[in-house]
């Protein structure tokens, strides 16, 4: 069927050319890029192929057409013609009047081909044990469950864990007079397929399974523009509608076959519910004196859910009557969104601007209080809160304050001053308000035509108001705690980029980001986030036919996080049982490509390569870390035993390609390219060795892991011009 | 910018990327990593999140008036409502993510555990110290790590479901 598919729309293309062959004065204009591929794979194929489909066999990687008609323009697209990963796409425009486009687009996600697991699944969002299995490996002894359980994953069949968005969406843009403008825009996603989930039935078993993915998101909007003037209006209309078909899951517990209390045959997981997202805004710019534009803008939306349902207590049935109903059986889950954004522009004179910006965000959750005053704990035992279970959602409210001014004296750079105030308030965390005090400076140098640079430094400084110990001691958290997107935080940030221009047609680019996050008060949690950014790089065209460019970058990450490990009682206060992790992430990645076209008036070659190596380490460390301590932690020999290293996270990803097109005329050309692909990985938890761990205890786990390819893929194409 | 070598936006260079690369380096190398958007492969460019040309939302976002807004525009199974949330996702998913990929499954900052050590660090099992002695024994480090039990870790509509493990 794929091949049919190829072959006729290659047809659909020779048309056009045959008739471009006979009106030479014809506007319809296109190409045609198809052939055959071959690979050679060694390893890991989902990760290799991931959101693209590169089965062997024919290919039509390409087909465009451009056509032009009584001042009306066509666009015809189409990519991997046939395949899981195929996108069509047309445009068309009148100039002054019309204009629009219509696209359909598939996105794979195939997250793993070696995937295993011995569930059934005959009904959509239920995952299945036989009765006998359950049975026969509740009646093991506890020494003998773990090697059952993974003797039953072993010899189960493998699947492929992938996922796949169809997107269809288009858009109209009609302009009645000059001065306005009216569009709308349609947009449906339909996703379909599975993705790793897990379900626990107390601290020692847990199962995975592949959880269903069924869900569609519809969107639209539409808007009106109108230009009167130095004014100009926009009004709009916002819908998203996220439709969700599977909203819980069942999953069978593969060491009881009935229920009990304290232990049930099988646990029920909720998944999201269907949403709806209607909203309207609008806009109105003004064109001011003295080169100044004011603008403002503003949004509001409500979303709600569609009629979500709160599962009951538990899947127990030797509990649920005692566990009893929910408080209520729907979520009624509702929250108001609304913005506002002024923006205030102006260039008065030559040396100086202003750009100032004034943003409000408000999300207002409206979800009714719940409450539970009782809990059954992994489907197993009904247990009574010390105090009743509260759920109230998060609300949100931003006001973010920016303003630049730019004086550009008459020499070679300009400087801003900037000042932003960003105040953010919440509810049910730990600071009822922070504020972050940001000053900026920037340094651009005006184009001299052989360098050019920009300077950016930044210092901001956030602080908390209405710290509320209570609920980090709600939640057994150590008062010390402070979440880091939250936390009191002093930040230092500096970038430079440097092009320099030497010689015609030859740019030298360098970069460089240094930032330095403090977390002042932090006792624990996120103690410092430090990162040193560089990049050199050269592009350069010496002839017409020849463009390279080569670029090398090194990236450091580093950060510590402070904690204690403690048991409630004395270890909880207990500072010699206080530990770190420092994390680092090293990162080297070099892109290089070299293009020679018309090589003797045929040959187009094109040459890339990419590298990336990554080495992510996570020292523990018992006991103070100097000078990233908190001067005023008690410092106290450590108690714990010293911790085993864990092994550093490395990924190396290398790509090449050579693509060589021998162009035999104007219409016809052939081609042949290769491609090189190389992924190297070591990771504790997710690699071919951690895959060894995964067979510990009575867990049934999926096998998704991660793993090393190697891949050469050769393609021959003919290229049919028009 | 404007001597065209791409196919459509009459950009400077064959590709979104490639020209954005030109200042924002480091956000292109990210596109490399294990985890990551399928940019790389063709299915995205930096426009469709980022309008350059200017946004009412921050970080010149496409949609929304929020990076949570953002995010969901797309990933609409994360927008809620939730019975039970988990405040960051609500705040700003890139707390926890670096959409622009990272060597971590799932795009996320920091490998499990250590991510949500970053702020759980209560009483008996979160607050231990998963060396490589448990990494062969503790489904709390292997595998997926903490999400393996709290799979509902965005929210939860299950009454149970204030840990998000139901």
């Amino acid at each position: 069927m794929r091949h049919y598919t190829a072959l006729a729309l290659l047809l659909c293309a020779l048309v056009p050319a045959a008739v471009s062959a006979q009106e030479t004065s014809s506007s319809n204009t296109g190409s045609v890029d198809l052939g055959v591929r071959g690979s050679s794979l060694k390893g890991d194929a989902a990760r290799y192929e991931r959101y693209r489909d590169l089965g062997d066999g024919l290919f039509l990687e390409t087909f465009r057409w451009r056509a032009r008609s009584d001042g009306w323009y066509f666009v015809g697209a189409a990519d991997h013609v046939a395949r899981g990963d195929q996108r069509y796409r047309f445009d068309f425009a009148k100039p002054g009047l019309l204009k629009g486009w219509a696209q359909w687009d598939q996105i794979p996600m195939l997250l793993s081909r070696t995937t295993r697991s011995p569930y059934s699944t005959n009904l959509v969002g239920e995952f299945r044990l036989s009765d006998a299995i359950q049975t026969q490996l509740q009646g093991l002894s506890t020494a003998a469950r773990p090697a059952a359980v993974q003797a039953l994953v072993n010899g189960s069949a493998m699947f492929d864990l992938k996922s796949k968005r169809h997107s269809a969406g288009g858009a109209l843009e009609y302009l009645p007079t000059p001065q306005s403008s009216l569009k709308v825009a349609l947009k449906q996603t339909y996703r379909d397929g599975s993705q790793p989930s897990g379900g626990s039935f107390g601290h020692s078993q847990v199962v995975e399974f592949a959880a269903p993915i069924d869900h569609t998101l519809t969107d639209f909007e539409a808007s009106a523009e109108i230009e009167r003037g130095s004014m100009l209006f926009r009004a709009g209309y916002t819908g998203s509608w996220f439709k969700n078909d599977v909203t819980s899951v069942v999953f069978d517990n593969p060491l009881r076959a009935t229920d009990i209390s304290g232990t049930p045959s099988s646990g029920r997981l909720g998944l999201p519910v269907s949403s709806t997202q209607l909203g309207v805004n609008g806009m109105v710019s003004i064109k001011l004196p003295r080169k100044s534009r004011l603008t403002a803008y503003a949004t509001m939306s409500t979303l709600k859910d569609d009629n979500g349902v709160i599962l009951p207590m538990t899947s127990n049935t030797a509990v649920a009557v005692a566990a009893g109903s929910p408080e209520r059986g729907t979520l009624n889950g509702e929250a108001q969104i609304s913005g506002f954004n002024l923006n205030f522009t102006s260039r008065p004179s030559s040396l100086f601007s202003v750009n100032a910006r004034l943003k409000y965000y408000d999300y207002d959750n409206k979800l009714p209080t719940f409450t539970a005053t009782k809990k059954v704990a992994y489907d197993g035992n009904v247990s009574t809160p010390a105090s009743p279970l509260h759920a109230e959602g998060f609300s949100l409210t931003r006001l973010n304050l920016d303003a630049d001014f730019r004086i550009t004296p008459k020499g070679p750079a300009a400087l801003t001053l900037g000042y932003g105030r960003y105040s953010d308030e919440r509810t049910h965390r730990i600071y009822e308000e922070t504020v972050d005090n940001v000053m900026r400076v920037k340094l651009d140098t005006l184009s001299t035509g052989v360098i050019s640079v920009r300077a950016v430094y930044e210092h901001a400084q956030r602080r908390g108001e209405g710290f509320d110990v209570n609920a980090l001691i709600h939640a057994n958290e150590q008062p010390g705690m402070r979440h880091f997107d939250l936390a009191n935080r002093d930040r230092d940030r500096f970038t430079v980029i440097a092009s320099f221009m030497p010689v015609m047609n030859w740019a030298l680019n360098v970069s460089s980001a240094i930032g330095r996050d403090d977390y002042l008060a932090s006792e624990f949690g996120l103690r410092d986030n430090n990162h040193d950014v560089y990049s050199i790089g050269i592009d350069g065209t010496p002839s017409e036919k020849v463009g390279l460019g080569v670029s090398y970058s090194y990236e450091d990450y580093r950060s510590l996080q402070r904690s204690r490990q403690a048991n409630p009682g004395v270890q909880f206060t207990d500072p010699s049982r206080n530990w770190a992790t420092d994390a680092a992430d090293k990162v080297h990645s070099v892109i290089a490509s070299l293009d020679l076209t018309d090589l003797g008036d045929k040959l187009d070659l094109r040459m890339s390569y990419d590298y990336n190596r990554t080495r992510a380490t996570y020292e523990y460390i018992t006991g103070a870390v100097a000078d990233r301590t908190l001067p005023q932690e008690a410092i106290v020999p450590s108690t714990l035993p010293t911790p085993r290293a864990l092994p550093p996270v490395k990924s190396d990803l290398t790509r090449g390609t050579v693509d060589a097109v021998y162009n035999i005329n104007k219409r016809f050309a052939i081609g042949v390219s290769y491609g090189y692909d190389k992924y190297e990985v070591q990771d504790f938890t997710l690699d071919s060795q951690a895959q060894q761990t995964l067979t510990a205890g009575n867990n049934m786990l999926l096998y998704y892991t991660y793993a090393p390819y190697t891949a050469h893929t050769t393609w021959g194409r003919i290229i049919v011009k028009w | 910018m404007h001597t065209p070598a791409s196919e459509k936006g009459q950009l400077k260079k064959k590709t979104q990327t490639e020209v954005c690369a030109s200042c924002h380096r480091d956000k292109a190398s990210k596109v490399d990593r294990s985890g990551h958007m399928p940019v790389r492969e063709g299915k995205m460019e930096c426009s469709t999140c980022h309008n350059i040309h200017g946004s009412t939302n921050v970080k010149l976002l496409r949609k929304g008036d929020s990076v949570a807004d953002s995010c969901v525009s797309c990933h609409a199974d994360k927008r809620g409502p939730f019975l039970w949330e988990h405040a960051p996702s609500r705040d700003g998913c890139t707390t926890c993510h670096d959409p622009h990929g990272a060597a971590n499954d799932r795009m996320l900052v920091a490998k499990p555990p250590a991510l949500c050590q970053r702020c759980h660090i209560a009483t008996r099992h979160p607050s231990t110290i998963y060396d490589a002695g448990l990494v062969a024994t503790s489904v709390r480090v292997f595998a997926r790590s903490c999400v393996t039990c709290h799979s509902t870790i965005h929210g939860s509509n299950h009454p149970a479901g204030n840990m998000f493990v139901r």
